[in-house]
């Protein structure tokens, strides 16, 4: 018989909690010069009192030239990148660019928590691939 | 003021930005109505933002009219402003609804 030998008797067995969206049709655009959210990219999970990492993979662009697109992770209500966020310039009309980043957030409370990418621009149309040749995918999962 | 519409639009022969430029035009862009910015140092009184499904799924418009005024700060330089004579949500649905 196997045993395993720990400090601490409140050890959490439970497996983490996490969650994933991924898009592949029906890009998505904004004219919003603030933040709003990344319709669908959304995740809800319980956790313990613990951190949440969390990433997304993203092929994005503006059709105006010099143009910003401003991307944000709010946990709760809480930016995790700022009050701004991870910033992608247009250096040309419609480059399109790989704005995919990760983070981690400090622990967290024990119970529910919503995740879920914001963005804005700007000037111009942001636009988000989500085809089958550029994807889109976000995801979360408790640290733990 | 967000509203968030449904509604049929085959935008396959042209860009997304193009189809959104048509979904502004359905709902009376202009210097009065503005919801994109040309430059970012623009006045604003809302937004567009699409989800551009392809048929049979319906496009996913989420119209946002800013009800209040909002100077810029340091991370935006547009000027957010209260339309002058506010849209009803069904104003804004029924102007989406012409492009079906």
């Amino acid at each position: 018989m196997s045993s395993i030998i720990r400090g601490d008797d409140n050890f959490d067995s439970t497996p983490p909690s996490y969650g994933r969206v991924f898009r592949n049709s029906g890009n998505i655009t904004t004219t919003s010069t603030s933040l709003v959210d990344l319709t669908g990219a959304s995740i809800t999970l319980t956790t313990g009192a613990n951190p949440v990492a969390y990433g997304t993979t993203q092929t994005t662009y503006n059709n105006s030239a010099g143009a910003l697109i401003i991307y944000n992770i709010d946990i709760d209500g809480a930016l995790q990148h700022g009050a701004g966020g991870q910033v992608q310039k247009a250096t040309s009309v419609a480059e399109q660019t790989n704005i995919s980043f990760s983070g981690m957030s400090a622990a967290l409370s024990a119970g529910s928590h919503t995740i879920k990418v914001r963005w804005f621009v700007n000037a111009g149309t942001g636009t988000i691939l989500a085809t089958a040749d550029n994807s889109h995918l976000f995801y979360a999962y408790e640290v733990k | 003021m967000i509203v968030t519409h449904e509604i049929m639009i085959d935008c396959n022969s042209i860009t997304d930005e193009a189809c959104s430029d048509l979904c502004l035009s359905a709902l009376g862009q202009s210097t009065d109505f503005n919801l994109k910015a040309e430059l970012p140092t623009d006045t604003l009184h809302g937004s567009v933002s699409i989800i551009h499904n392809d048929l049979p799924l319906p496009h996913v418009v989420i119209v946002e009219v800013y009800e209040a005024d909002e100077a810029p700060t340091d991370l935006r330089q547009s000027t957010l402003a209260r339309p002058a004579v506010m849209p009803t949500e069904q104003d804004l649905i029924n102007k989406l609804e012409t492009l079906a």
